[in-house]
């Protein structure tokens, strides 16, 4: 009951905390929205089996949108295009920041022999800003949102970008 | 190849059944007192964002609107990730946890509720990042902060 009592009055004082809570960064890598026509997020999906090939969505900072996806290693790409509104990328790129994408690892090894790897990128203009190898066989939940929420992104302009026919490893 | 738009919906829907549709997420904590975030996307595009900080506040609410193709991928994504075989409950391993809920729903019925009380799985986390994404579309603040305090 004293718990209960003493809970009540600091309610308004924790209401107040909860709510002046750190503001995330707008933008990761200190990147400024008008820096935003430079920026590339690149995902691209491969794995270990001899002459496999690769999957990749790539998103620009002015917001085209492009899929490719090779069967086997040597065989050309197949290619989808679209374009989504920049705001919407810069939405995405909030979204890594809230996730807290500066502070994952580079790399997160694989635990096996055999194992496929995802490879999130952002460059701004040709300048690695980022990329995290990630080879586990689980993603991590910020990891995993952020995969979400550029899957989603990247479907807006080309719906193959859920289709697992077209990208299989994604 | 597939043709553009026929990545399946789940449960059978159908693009034209879209208006009716609605997907609900609330993040809220067993802790005494605490309140919950809830994002709410219905299928002609409208978006309702609703936080309480405190279980017994009324809850801000924020309206906003995105394309309604925006919330079929967003269909289209939950049946990839396997929304229709996921158990309706996962749940929590101690006493104090934090629920994160997804709801279908199709003419105001209730199609799967998959409620998650442990750690997330992948598929799981992909569609919390892609329903966040498009939330974000409608209301900035989603990803800016300022409103939600658990999502």
């Amino acid at each position: 009951m004293a718990f209960s009592t003493v809970s009540r009055r600091a309610l308004p004082l924790l209401a107040t905390a909860v709510l002046l809570r750190a503001q995330p960064p707008r933008l990761p890598f200190k990147l400024q929205p008008s820096q935003l026509p430079g920026v590339v997020i690149t995902l691209r999906a491969a794995t270990t089996k001899q002459g496999s090939g690769r999957d990749e969505i790539i998103i620009t900072g002015a917001g085209k949108v492009t899929l490719r996806a090779s069967t086997y290693a040597p065989a050309p790409p197949q290619e989808r295009s679209g374009t989504v509104p920049p705001a919407a990328v810069e939405r995405l790129l909030e979204l890594f920041a809230l996730e807290g994408i500066e502070t994952w690892d580079d790399a997160y090894p694989a635990k096996s022999s055999h194992y496929s790897t995802k490879v999130l990128s952002i460059e701004l203009r040709g300048i690695l800003q980022k990329q995290i190898v990630h080879s586990l066989s689980e993603e991590f939940p910020a990891f995993a949102h952020a995969i979400g929420a550029l899957k989603l992104l990247a479907a807006q302009a080309c719906s193959e970008a859920l289709d697992r026919r077209f990208l299989p490893r994604l | 190849m597939t043709p553009p738009d026929q990545s399946p919906l789940p449960f059978g829907l159908a693009p034209e059944q879209l208006p009716h549709v609605e997907i609900r997420f609330r993040v809220s904590s067993t802790k005494m007192g605490s309140g919950f975030d809830e994002i709410l996307l219905r299928g002609n595009g409208e978006v309702e964002l609703a936080a309480a900080v405190l279980r017994d506040d009324p809850p801000q609410i924020r309206q906003g609107s995105v394309p309604p193709l925006a919330v079929l991928r967003l269909l289209q994504l939950l049946a990839a990730e396997g929304l229709e075989g996921w158990d309706e409950t996962y749940p929590a391993a101690t006493r104090d946890y934090v629920g994160k809920v997804i709801e279908l729903s199709f003419k105001e019925e209730l199609i799967k509720r998959v409620a998650m009380c442990q750690t997330e799985f992948p598929e799981f986390s992909r569609a919390y990042g892609a329903i966040k994404l498009v939330a974000s579309l409608a209301a900035p603040e989603v990803v800016l902060g300022g409103l939600f305090n658990r999502i």
